[in-house]
């Protein structure tokens, strides 16, 4: 009797068994085709960062804030008593993306964007100079615009 | 076969060769029609076998080559494959170790002879066409054990014992359960069997009588085991064992066996389609698709079922795999052997 319990069992978890693949055979799967489709990230993700060079005050707050010290920030005072701000490096090799930097900022021009494929080829492109690229960024609005901003005026 | 002889025959240079020539090339076509056919169909089933176990899986399988849901995997694959090094390891038996991968593709290629696919393409119809082809895959066991062997490798080894007591083994209840229809139809030739079927579903051997129904799941679940298909893949399981018996085995000498297994599970297909699934009889009494897309549909879905249940069932224990041969589908095949036989009396099919 046992005997016959056993093959009858056998055969029908089998069965269960079979059902259950064949239900997942026909539901969607979860493979993100990854180069071609991409996930939306959460709008506070920690990504790459950006600099809003004309808010910055160049206080240091950010600087100072970062538990491995990986930005380097100098400034002049300039004539109107203001810190010019010459060099806004942060080496991301050392950064581990916490997030401390763009909470200590007084007014909020630091921000971490939903950036995240920043693998590059040299370890020199790992070092954001984030003043520079807030230049670029705005001359190259301004060549798309094909117009100068008024002199002075802060956009 | 014979009617790619009599095409030959009629056409006008070739008419003054003679008939032993005519003969050798149109065995010669016929083979290369075969081929090709299982070369298609084992690239289709590569394919088919990873988009499948990846929906099993909720992935999605091979999606990039060719565009298409990766339809051309299998043939960046076989190419792949083609320009692989060749290796053979220092203390194998080379002769041997060379031979193996031929002799396995080779019996499992044979036995396609006396397969009817339709009608009229069939290699040869021997009166004892079934009994042919459990005499010549017998021999892919031989194969095996060369490759083992000869490896010089304690998995290849303990892959290929395996494999052998497995194929002996289960040699039985296919036997007994083939031995069914073989009563039902009264004749050993496939094409005498699959013709018996004919007239709809429920002519098909498998709904005939309460014995020949489970005498297909017999002849099926141990067929699985004769091919080393998961749930019985012990002779390659690479888990334990490496890859088995073909461990030591690189770029062509690889592909043929794995040729062979993918034709082999076609094999199987065919074989239980034209025995109980009314071969390349369709559904309706009435003709309704041709002959060759009837046999191809069913036996593509019994290869479907044997993938399936590759990627539902974990793998047997050695002795959990002699137990269901030994104890359980070869009494039940007896059981359906005799069964049948009084069956055919009492319902005066005799």
């Amino acid at each position: 009797m046992k005997y016959l319990r056993d093959i009858f069992e056998g055969i029908w978890t089998a069965i269960v068994g079979l059902g259950i693949t064949m239900k997942y055979l026909f539901t969607p799967s979860v493979t993100v085709q990854y180069p071609d489709e991409r996930i939306a990230v959460s709008p506070n993700f920690r990504g790459r960062f950006h600099l809003k060079l004309d808010k910055c005050t160049g206080c240091q707050a950010c600087a100072r804030a970062c538990p491995v010290d990986c930005i380097l920030i100098e400034t002049k005072r300039g004539e109107d008593k203001k810190l010019k701000i010459l060099k806004f490096d942060i080496d991301v090799t050392k950064c581990m993306f916490c997030g401390l930097c763009v909470e200590a900022c007084p007014v909020a021009s630091l921000e971490m964007g939903q950036e995240y494929e920043l693998s590059c080829y040299s370890r020199k492109d790992m070092i954001y100079s984030l003043d520079k690229e807030y230049l670029e960024k705005e001359s190259e609005k301004v060549a798309t615009k094909g117009e100068l901003p008024p002199s002075g005026e802060v956009t | 076969m014979q009617a790619i002889f009599e095409i030959l025959k009629s056409i006008y240079p070739l008419r003054h060769l003679s008939e032993i020539l005519l003969l050798l090339l149109s065995m010669v076509i016929f083979s290369a029609i075969i081929l090709g056919i299982i070369a298609i169909l084992v690239m289709f089933f590569v394919w088919w076998e990873r988009k499948v176990a990846g929906h099993i899986q909720s992935r999605l399988g091979p999606m990039r080559v060719g565009g298409w849901h990766g339809w051309a995997q299998s043939i960046a694959d076989g190419i792949k494959l083609l320009l692989k090094e060749d290796i053979i390891p220092a203390n194998a038996d080379r002769m041997l170790f060379k031979m193996a991968p031929y002799i396995v593709f080779a019996s499992s290629f044979a036995a396609f002879a006396t397969i009817p696919m339709t009608r009229s393409l069939i290699g040869a119809d021997l009166n004892i066409g079934i009994f042919y082809i459990l005499a010549i895959t017998s021999l892919i066991v031989i194969g095996i054990l060369m490759a083992g062997w000869s490896s010089s490798n304690k998995w290849s080894l303990y892959g290929a014992m395996r494999s052998a007591a497995q194929i002996v083994s289960y040699e039985v209840p296919i036997g007994l359960s083939i031995l069914v229809p073989v009563m039902a139809a009264g004749s050993l030739s496939i094409k005498d069997i699959a013709e018996a079927q004919s007239g709809g579903i429920f002519s098909w051997y498998i709904f005939r009588s309460p014995f020949l129904f489970i005498s297909f799941f017999t002849y099926y679940i141990a067929a699985i085991a004769e091919v080393n298909r998961t749930p019985f893949d012990l002779p390659e399981a690479e888990s334990e064992l490496v890859a088995g018996f073909h461990t030591e085995y690189s770029g062509m000498r690889f592909a043929m066996f794995f040729l062979a297994e993918y034709a082999n599970m076609f094999l199987v297909g065919s074989i239980a389609t034209l025995l109980f699934l009314g071969g390349w009889n369709g559904i309706l009494p009435r003709p309704m698709l041709p002959e060759f897309v009837n046999f191809i549909l069913k036996s593509l879905f019994l290869v479907f079922v044997m993938i399936w249940l590759r990627w539902t069932l974990p793998r047997l224990r050695v002795d959990q795999l002699m137990y269901v041969c030994w104890k359980v589908l070869v009494p039940i095949s007896f059981f359906c052997l005799i069964g049948h036989g009084v069956w055919m009396v009492f319902m005066g099919e005799a």
